[in-house]
């Protein structure tokens, strides 16, 4: 089975997981990482760790791992508390916390937070920065949609978005 | 019997009264090796009862069978439950797809959907815990149909992101190899019928056509990709598309546990699809306003006023298919590059002799790059570095053609501008107002909104180098034939209550060949009012407010002298 549960402190897992994540993002720029070797470093209780085998694994892992992963990259961004960060919030509100109001450079830093979270774990996949800039009347939901749909390459859950 | 009705009269109780869970539930999974189901939620969970989770379903004489279930937290998840240790009234262990007890199994081949009802569920931020009433297809053990996923055909929220390919339909198959569907169909896709059914209320017939081709896709080769030979409509409302593969050649082709009836005809993909055209999404950072003005206006000489109309026009907008986000996917330090084009009159009905109004129309092409501070760092001890004060560095340098408003006076012009962003120098409206909202009180407060709802500190330094290529030969006193000067430019705007805004624009020239007095400088004061609450209707998403401003100092391309103090109204985006 794919899950494991975890016993241990989710608080201090995540930010050991974080750092661990950033070297990992690191390494990912100059060489290839095999899927076995993501999957022994990135190893953290209660997430999958290995990719899901059918359509019901990667609902779960797109509406759990994923979706938690890019709330954690939005409140990174935003310097806002993960319980702030609602699907009904504009990315033109939560850059408030970021110094300086929506705009290419502020979408940027978002999908490099996204990236530093590894939204796609297990798999080796990235969040490819948007073509454009999104508009600022963006949701943290639809933002969810964006990240899913520039995923790259496309992982075997890729027809599951919602 | 009693508490048969008391169960129906539950049921009928929370039906009604539960909450539209769509909005709220992300995903209901039942995962038969583990014979749990997880429901998980769109936000958070802050409350839920976990006691008396109602789940029951349908048998075939219509008779409603309950299951109880334990219902817990997931670990680890904030947004998700879980339903395990099903059981019979008799508390027989009951397995939703292979029956026990009181329960009957799935036949081979169905489906069968449980209804679950959770109590007292309030999410993050909703106001009050509710019911929320869902349901789950369980599919029997053996002979289950293969199943076809369609990927989202669907760009809303993504609408703006260009690219959406309308030629492909991507499906995820499930107990059939995606090879098998490639071997069968490809030689012939003209079998795959592809149907786009639109909804009653669209004026367009349904759609009829079938497949160019079957792929697999060669960046997912669990996927396949099928090309309809009429791409996917664009349409205002969602409508359905179904992919129909004919059955015959598909038999005997199932994974161990699926099967495929031998009478079955076909096999259907079906999804809905939302492709909003691009034209009814709102263009991102688009500035534009359109001001028509009464001014009064100072001669300098002999002291006379003289009143004019005075009509102002500025449009940027971004070139939505040249923005690049070109670093940020690297972790390095985020860089773009934006073209925006330029557009900008302001001008007034006098003659240029006598005007001593600002009569200025300027065309451009500029090109933005710009570098951001990228994500504050963390420290070896966890703790995060002080955020950068100079957070955006932007320049910008463009090809700008200035003339007066005859078009008498003509300058062409290379622009070059250094625009610094620091930290916290500018707030929108929508982020103080997100500010003030999640701010901890201690005494409640009447206010909707804050004292200062949107403000702006923007210093900028350039230069510019060109030079005339038409002379107006009936003013004088334009004062170089060569451009060559630096300028250092404030941008300042005060917004209070989302009413009434204060903003200043000063430029000072150095004009570098100019025979005398190579200062020159140029201000604009503006105080308006927004005029939304009086005339409260749908303008495309337009505002506009009441201006008064007040223009002073010599601007390019004539450098004239300009004294006006103008009252009008202004439409703006």
């Amino acid at each position: 089975m794919a899950k494991k549960k975890s016993s241990s402190n989710k608080e201090k897992s995540t930010a050991k997981t974080k750092s661990k994540k950033k070297s990992l993002a690191q390494k990912e720029q100059i060489v290839e990482v095999s899927m076995a070797a993501v999957t022994i470093e990135e190893a953290v209780a209660g997430e999958f760790q290995t990719p899901p085998a059918n359509g019901e694994e990667c609902i779960l892992w797109r509406d759990g791992d994923v979706h938690r992963r890019i709330r954690a990259a939005l409140s990174e961004w935003s310097n806002q508390p993960l319980n702030n960060i609602t699907g009904n919030l504009t990315l033109g509100q939560l850059s408030v916390g970021t110094g300086v109001p929506w705009n290419e450079g502020n979408q940027g830093r978002l999908v490099q937070a996204t990236n530093e979270q590894n939204v796609f774990f297990p798999f080796p996949s990235r969040m490819n920065p948007p073509p454009i800039l999104v508009p600022s009347t963006t949701t943290v939901a639809d933002w969810e949609r964006v990240v899913w749909r520039m995923q790259d390459p496309h992982t075997f859950c890729f027809a599951f978005g919602n | 019997m009693r508490s048969i009705c008391l169960f129906f009269a539950a049921v009928l109780f929370i039906s009604v009264f539960s909450s539209n869970a769509s909005a709220q539930v992300a995903s209901t999974i039942y995962r038969p090796g583990m014979n749990e189901i997880r429901v998980t939620f769109t936000e958070d969970i802050e409350a839920i009862t976990l006691t008396n989770t109602l789940l029951f379903f349908e048998d075939d004489t219509g008779r409603i069978v309950q299951v109880f279930c334990d219902t817990s937290h997931v670990p680890d998840s904030k947004n998700s439950v879980l339903l395990n240790r099903f059981r019979d009234a008799a508390a027989v262990p009951v397995n939703l797809a292979g029956g026990g007890g009181g329960v009957s199994a799935v036949p081979a081949g169905t489906t069968r959907p449980y209804n679950v009802v959770l109590k007292g569920v309030k999410l993050t931020r909703e106001p009050k815990a509710r019911p929320i009433q869902i349901s789950v297809d369980v599919n029997s053990t053996t002979n289950k149909l293969p199943s076809l996923t369609v990927a989202a055909i669907n760009n809303a929220g993504t609408a703006t992101l260009p690219y959406f390919n309308r030629r492909i339909i991507d499906i995820h198959p499930e107990g059939i190899d995606p090879t098998v569907f490639r071997d069968k169909f490809q030689g012939d896709p003209g079998k795959v019928k592809i149907l786009y059914k639109f909804g009653r209320d669209d004026p367009s017939p349904n759609v009829e056509t079938s497949a160019a081709s079957v792929k697999i896709d060669p960046k997912n080769p669990a996927d396949l990709l099928i090309e309809p030979k009429e791409k996917l409509p664009l349409r205002a409302k969602k409508y359905t598309v179904q992919v129909i593969f004919p059955a015959p050649p598909l038999l005997g082709t199932t994974s161990a546990s699926f099967s495929i009836p031998t009478d079955a005809e076909s096999l259907t993909a079906t999804t809905v699809a939302e492709l909003t055209p691009p034209g009814q999404t709102d263009r991102t950072k688009t500035e534009f306003y359109v001001e028509t003005t009464f001014t009064s206006t100072v001669n300098a000489k002999s002291h006379a006023r003289a009143n004019v109309g005075i009509f102002g026009v500025h449009w940027k907008p971004t070139l939505p298919l040249l923005t690049y986000n070109v670093f940020g996917e690297k972790g390095d330090k985020p860089v773009w590059m934006a073209f925006r084009p330029l557009f900008e009159a302001d001008v007034d009905t006098q003659s240029p002799k006598v005007s001593k109004s600002p009569n200025r129309v300027q065309f451009g092409m500029d090109y933005e790059l710009g570098r951001d501070a990228g994500l504050r760092k963390t420290r070896p001890d966890g703790s995060k570095e002080p955020p950068a004060f100079l957070q955006q560095q932007i320049w910008i340098n463009g090809l700008r053609y200035d003339s007066d408003r005859d078009f008498k006076l003509q300058t062409i012009y290379w622009h070059t501008e250094y625009v610094p962003r620091f930290l916290d120098f500018e707030q929108t409206t929508e982020e103080r107002q997100f500010a003030f909202d999640i701010a901890p009180r201690t005494t409640p407060t009447t206010s909707k909104g804050p004292f200062v709802s949107s403000y702006r500190i923007k210093p900028s330094i350039g230069y510019e180098l060109g030079g005339l290529v038409r002379r107006d030969t009936r003013a004088t006193n334009t004062p170089t034939d060569t451009i060559n000067r630096p300028f250092v430019g404030l941008d300042l705007a005060l917004e209070l209550k989302r009413l009434v805004k204060f903003g200043v624009t000063g430029t000072y020239y150095h004009l570098v060949n100019a025979d005398r007095r190579r200062n020159r400088a140029y201000t604009e004061t503006r105080f308006e009012l927004n005029t939304g609450f009086l005339f409260n209707r749908n303008f495309n998403g337009l505002q506009n407010a009441i201006l008064f401003k007040f223009q002073r100092g010599e601007q390019p391309p004539t450098f004239g002298p300009v004294n006006a103090l103008s009252v009008g109204f202004k439409i703006f985006r």
